[in-house]
């Protein structure tokens, strides 16, 4: 067997949980391995993996699949093991940086999850990956984004200066607008502190609405008006227009507020 | 251009600090800043990035002795030599006016994909053979040798010793070694080695530099595991003993560096200070000893 193929055949004896001790006898050059030396190997690497790649953007998601493998005993290491051990994890770039291997493997196996944990995921997806993504021009796996995310809204500021009004405001940001089945922000703040949750999660649904710049991330109020006006001053607004729109709301004062939050700015 | 005569007979340059450019801990522009320098060297480590280690070079002044230490060569992984690789490691070299680039015998990437550390050189005469016509082509472009290091060892592959792996690789491609004590410190506990056993298995006269840094072992179902983690932990007391036995016999040692890159600043001088304890019995100078 030529070098590269041994070097790819331990790369994937050490990824995989369940070693194939006769496929490694049949290599001369495995002969001298150590079997019990690969297999702390192994997991030496799946903890440095899990907590390198994953422990700071995905804090609450990977405690939720070690839960949801094992129960809260389970090691966050087992995590790692069970990607490495597919060809997911044979997209990562660098450390995972678009979570495609985490999150790619944990929307193929869906089924085997239990549905808060999918909306969890995304949750913080959107928040330590994707909307910093954006902000700073880098690539997103948008396939799995898609995947993961179905009813993600991106709303981004529109140059419109044709239709736009003699004065107004328009959006600053882009907004990033979800609404989750669960209460996601509720897990995502219990399972990342490592708290413990139900076994059993009831539905209760929570809209997101997110803004992102390269200053970072703001989480807003995605309630109506708010919401729904800053969607509108994608393209400019006039305020006057504004306040026809919203005639029961104190239009006014919402609007220098996001000025002042600079998620709005004004348009001469 | 430095030439092999160049470097196994230039003048010992003495106890050098690693930094990783990249990194905050040690400051190492604090270091470099005070009126005296504890150390005198230091080898620079940068990912691979060209152009980032002009500044080190702007700040320690142009007579002050500084080496390379690049990643991305990717010596042992049988592939292409990497064209953007060599240009960013040329661009560092000239910058640094370094005397020899360091490169360990490990590779960082399978098929494109990074793995997040260092994977030794399989230990087979295929290995070894594949590793010095890589080296010899490398070498080809640059304006200074890149001498290979001897990788931690956490899993061993291979029938060959480490130390004899280094010697094929030495006198294949007719290169300097760079002997690194923690790494072959890792590679005995692996194999259930004294940690200078087989010494004699590689040419220590081909030995320009020895390495120590600070490490942490690590049981994981009874299986010991070397955890290399430079500045972050003390150097073992081990390695000091290694050092002490082993300087001695390298009769081309141009430097011993201390990899220091996650210490505080206090811990670089502390550890400074441990070394040069060792040096001091040795009897050994820095600059032209």
């Amino acid at each position: 067997m030529a070098l590269k193929e041994q070097i790819l055949r331990l790369d994937r004896m050490l990824r995989s949980a369940d070693l194939n001790e006769a496929e490694a006898t049949d290599l001369e050059v495995f002969n001298h391995v150590d079997m019990d030396r690969l297999h702390a190997f192994g997991q030496y690497i799946a903890d440095k993996v899990v907590h390198r790649f994953w422990g700071e953007r995905f804090p609450a998601t990977i405690r939720g699949i070690a839960f949801a493998l094992g129960g809260h005993e389970t090691p966050l290491a087992e995590v790692a093991r069970q990607v490495m051990a597919t060809p997911w994890f044979e997209k990562t770039i660098g450390e995972d940086v678009t979570g495609s291997a985490l999150l790619g493997w944990l929307c193929s196996r869906r089924d085997d999850f239990p549905r808060w944990l999918i909306d969890m995921a995304g949750y913080e997806y959107l928040v330590g990956c994707a909307l910093p993504r954006l902000a700073h021009n880098e690539t997103r796996d948008l396939e799995m984004e898609k995947n993961l995310l179905p009813e993600l809204q991106l709303i981004e500021p529109v140059n419109d200066s044709q239709s736009a009004p003699g004065k107004g405001v328009q959006l600053a940001k882009t907004l990033a607008l979800v609404c989750f089945e669960y209460p996601v922000t509720e897990l995502q703040e219990v399972l990342s502190c490592g708290g413990m949750i139900e076994a059993e999660v009831l539905p209760e649904p929570q809209a997101v609405l997110l803004a992102v710049d390269k200053d970072g991330l703001l989480e807003l109020d995605a309630g109506y008006p708010a919401a729904d006006l800053l969607q509108l001053c994608a393209r400019p607004q006039a305020l006057e227009q504004l306040k026809s729109v919203f005639p029961n709301f104190a239009v006014e004062e919402l609007v220098e507020e996001f000025k002042n939050l600079t998620l709005l700015e004004a348009f001469n | 251009m430095s030439t092999l005569s160049d470097i196994f007979q230039g003048p010992f340059l003495g106890l050098g600090l690693g930094i990783d450019v990249h990194g905050d801990d040690p400051d190492w522009r604090s270091l470099v800043d005070q009126d005296h320098r504890p150390f005198d060297f230091l080898e620079v480590f940068t990912r691979g990035d060209g152009g980032i280690a002009a500044e080190v070079r702007e700040r320690v002044g142009p007579d002050f002795p500084l080496i390379y230490h690049h990643e991305n060569l990717e010596l042992v992984y049988p592939s292409p030599i990497n064209k953007p690789a060599i240009e960013a490691a040329a661009i560092n070299l000239n910058a640094l006016s370094a005397p020899w680039c360091i490169e360990e015998l490990a590779y960082r990437e399978i098929e494109g994909r990074y793995i997040d550390f260092f994977m030794p050189a399989l230990l087979t005469h295929e290995s070894a053979v594949s590793t010095i016509k890589k080296l010899k082509e490398i070498n080809s472009h640059l304006p200074t040798i890149v001498t290979p290091e001897n990788p931690p060892y956490q899993l061993p592959v291979g029938d060959l010793h480490i130390l004899e792996f280094m010697r094929l690789v030495g006198e294949g491609a007719d290169v300097p070694l760079i002997l690194d004590l923690g790494h072959l410190y890792s590679y005995q506990l692996c194999v259930g080695a004294d940690p200078l056993d087989h010494l004699n298995k590689i040419p220590l006269e081909r030995v320009i530099e020895l390495h120590v840094a600070g490490a942490n072992l690590v049981d994981i179902n009874g299986v010991t595991i070397y955890e290399d983690s430079h500045g972050a932990d003390v150097i073992p007391e081990i390695l000091l003993g290694m050092l002490e036995e082993v300087l001695p016999q390298c009769p081309h040692i141009r430097a011993v560096t201390i990899e220091v890159e996650d210490a505080s600043n206090e811990r670089v001088l502390s550890e400074v200070e441990r070394v040069r304890k060792v040096f001091d019995k040795l009897g050994v100078k820095a600059h032209g000893s």
